[in-house]
């Protein structure tokens, strides 16, 4: 048995459910276990050796929330969850939890945190675990058996679990920022000294621009809050999905003034992500939207969202295509250069080009 | 002091990792976790609220409250009465609608659901060894030793097998040397008995019987013991057993990342590697410095090796075995704990064994080759057929062929 069906969807729904609960109290992870009885997941007439590969592969699936790049409260859900999960578990002696070596530091400073911020039950909750003997501490996470013909299972990535990926700030952190400007700073009285005018510096010397560090600051805090934008797009967008499968006609004309102007947001959107589709008989050299993302799944074919063209009509389709829009081709802001040249334009010459 | 070493993590992404040394595995564990976590002891029983408020950082009180809050029987089921082979009709878990759907099904098309006795044997290898203890304490295993996972391939034998060969998988101590590995291999090879024997069936050596399989294991552990071993190859049976094989070619050796790691214990054991290691010097042929060391001076934790990467086993100068480490972890409570019974088998395949031709009952004993009595060639006898079938009433070979003992590979079901 290579998965449990059906198991990660559970697991995936219990966590959503935590996720909007917006706590991290045990109590209320507790409450929604029971709701959905959650310790029957191992039920069903199964015999011992079998229960055996269910339970290791079951505890596989919900370590994996347990790490990065998960959120914080994800992190602790899937802390609670393999606590439950390790407890009900109908194997005799119990199956453990696999913790690789590459992975403690992480975990470590999970549990640091959880002490520092005074979430006593989920740290009282791991203390446990460890007392418990719950934990094989591993080289690997997996056992590895040079299966390389096994296909990968696309694992789904759940956006909204995960921490925005925060790569640009791991790299310009306030220290790296307040070193630049030390040596900037530096920089500037040497400039100084070594020019005859000692107040400020010779214009041969002036080789930088004076506030680059200035308009990198700048620049990350623009990432940051576009990443944070994105993020919050893209749930508004899922849940604006399910209102529209859920209420048919009333929203419409509620809200219609706001909702015309996210709605021309998008197409604005959608217009500078839209590439047009070459003809038939430049077939080969379609033309592609290449998305800054990275590891996402949105990495489906982009060829599907040239079929859906722009309806104005109707106005569940516009948000319905507006929601792949967004859902599908956030591009990066466009960085004005001096020559103009837009990046994600329509151009095909420079499409050609770069083919 | 040295700089920590990293951990060990893929170099293939999720197929194997890169080299790292065993027993840098062990000392980083060891690094990171403190006594508790590396003891062998039992669960460690409910403690203090004083011990629990040190820890975390609270109140007492709040220590307290915590063991009510946080105490699995609040995530249980409060109805004491439930079964867990019964699937709750209402659940809303998706797992458990699948489960239904596919345990109906199975309800349909079988008649008899029950474990069959591979399955049973299977169980029983995967458990047998939990939680064993030994007599003697000094034959506990210590905390902090390391325990690898391997799985060691059948040499390929059968044309079904080629895409998913079969293997078993064995359980061994980072601190036990290659030799108890190598000594605990079973294979069918090392039994096999040369020669050819149609003139004279009668002087084959003793065939191989489950019996004598079981001989043969007892006299390898009595061969430590010199006392018994002696008087033991004065004895007509004993000694006939180790006409076999696997006394006569003693040789073997393990291959793991550049290293050949031959068996030098007998005066008999040759270097099987050396003639890989010359013809890789001998031009550049781009494999590197290829050495050779005894398998005798090394442990498990002495080794450089790739978790997940193929390596190899050679023995009877031609019979190969590939082996893969699948995974290296801490030893736990729950394990085997006695030092005496690694390295532990816990899984084997299951090969089913060749029958006798003619009466398609018992086990083949004898194959022949251009054999003009027989349909097929080549073709398998158990010992009363073949007699029977190329044999007259004195004693006199009939027909034309050519008759070697034969050892099946299933014989170590």
């Amino acid at each position: 048995m290579t998965e449990v069906p059906g198991l990660q969807a559970d697991c995936e729904e219990l966590l959503g459910a935590f996720r909007e609960a917006d706590t991290v109290r045990f109590e209320r992870f507790a409450e929604l276990w029971r709701e959905r009885r959650f310790h029957t997941v191992f039920y069903g007439r199964i015999r011992a050796l079998e229960r055996n590969k269910l339970t290791k592969k079951t505890l596989e699936v919900a370590q994996q929330y347990f790490l990065p790049p998960y959120t914080f409260q994800i992190r602790v859900g899937a802390l609670y969850l393999l606590y439950g999960l390790y407890n009900t578990q109908l194997c005799q002696p119990k199956q453990k939890i696999r913790v690789a070596l590459k992975d403690w530091p992480e975990i470590h400073k999970f549990q640091q945190d959880l002490i520092d911020s005074q979430h006593y039950d989920a740290a009282y909750i791991f203390r446990t675990l460890r007392l418990a003997r719950a934990f094989h501490f591993t080289a690997m996470p997996k056992l590895l058996n040079y299966r390389t013909k096994k296909k990968f299972q696309e694992s789904e990535c759940k956006e909204e679990f995960k921490d925005p990926s925060n790569r640009v700030n791991s790299l310009i952190t306030n220290d790296v920022l307040e070193e630049l400007m030390n040596i900037h700073d530096h920089y500037q009285k040497m400039k100084c000294v070594i020019s005859a005018d000692k107040s400020q510096p010779d214009k041969a010397l002036s080789l930088i621009k004076d506030d680059f560090v200035v308009t990198l600051k700048d620049i990350t805090l623009e990432h940051q809050e576009w990443q944070q934008k994105r993020m919050k797009l893209f749930i508004n967008a899922k849940e604006t999905d399910e209102i529209t499968n859920k209420k048919e006609e009333r929203t419409f004309l509620e809200s219609e003034g706001s909702e015309r102007a996210n709605a021309l947001a998008r197409i604005k959107y959608r217009s500078y992500s839209a590439v047009v589709e070459a003809s038939k008989s430049r077939r080969h050299r379609q033309v592609k939207l290449e998305s800054s993302e990275s590891g996402s799944c949105y990495g489906k074919s982009p060829s599907k969202k040239n079929s859906r063209r722009p309806q104005p009509a109707r106005r569940r389709d516009e948000v319905q295509v507006a929601r792949e829009t967004v859902t599908r081709h956030i591009g990066m802001p466009v960085i004005m250069e001096e020559d103009n040249s837009d990046e994600e334009g329509v151009s095909l010459p420079k499409r050609k080009r770069r083919c | 002091m040295a700089a920590a070493e990293a951990a060990p993590d893929y170099e293939a992404a999720e197929v194997y990792t890169r080299a790292f040394r065993v027993g840098a595995l062990g000392r980083g564990w060891r690094r990171h976790l403190g006594p508790p976590d590396l003891s062998l002891a039992g669960e460690a029983a409910a403690d203090a609220e004083a011990a629990v408020a040190a820890e975390l950082g609270c109140a007492a009180e709040t220590a307290a409250e915590l063991r009510a809050v946080c105490s699995i029987g609040v995530l249980m089921s409060s109805d004491k009465e439930e079964d867990p082979d019964v699937i709750p009709e209402d659940s809303s878990l998706l797992t458990l609608q699948i489960r239904k759907k596919a345990l109906e099904k199975r309800e349909e098309t079988i008649i008899v659901d029950r474990a069959c006795r591979q399955e049973t044997l299977a169980y029983e290898m995967e458990s047998h060894a939990i939680g064993k203890r030994p007599d003697n304490p000094t034959d506990q295993v210590e905390e902090g030793e390391l325990l690898l996972t391997l799985n060691i391939f059948y040499p390929v034998i059968f044309q079904k097998h080629k895409d998913h060969k079969p293997y078993q998988t064995v359980l061994v101590l980072g601190s036990q040397k290659l030799t108890e590995l190598r000594d605990s291999i079973s294979c069918v090879s090392d039994l096999q008995i040369g020669g050819e024997f149609s003139s004279q069936p009668d002087q084959a050596p003793e065939h191989i019987s489950k019996i004598q399989i079981c001989l043969t294991r007892i006299l390898d552990l009595l061969r430590s013991n010199c006392y018994y071993w002696d008087s033991l190859k004065k004895h007509d049976r004993a000694s006939s057993l180790l006409a076999h094989l696997k006394d006569l070619y003693k040789s073997a050796f393990f291959y793991f990342e550049g290293i050949f790691y031959n068996d030098r214990r007998y005066p008999e054991c040759r270097d099987l590697s050396r003639t890989v290691i010359e013809w890789s010097q001998s031009h550049d042929r781009g494999y590197g410095n290829l050495q050779s060391v005894k398998m005798e001076d090394y442990t498990f934790n002495d080794l450089s090796l790739k978790i997940g990467f193929p390596y190899l086993f050679c023995h009877q100068g031609n019979c190969e075995h590939i082996i893969i480490i699948t995974d290296i972890r801490l030893i736990h409570h729950d394990d085997c704990l006695d030092k005496n019974l690694y390295p532990v088998l816990i899984k084997k395949h299951w090969l089913c064994t060749r029958k006798c031709f003619v009466c398609k009952m018992y086990t083949a004993r004898w194959v022949t080759n251009e054999d003009s009595l027989a349909p097929e060639d080549p073709c398998f006898f158990c010992d009363v057929c073949f007699r029977m079938l190329h044999y007259d009433a004195e004693g006199n070979k009939l027909g034309d062929f050519l008759a070697y003992p034969y050892v099946d590979p299933g014989i170590f079901n």
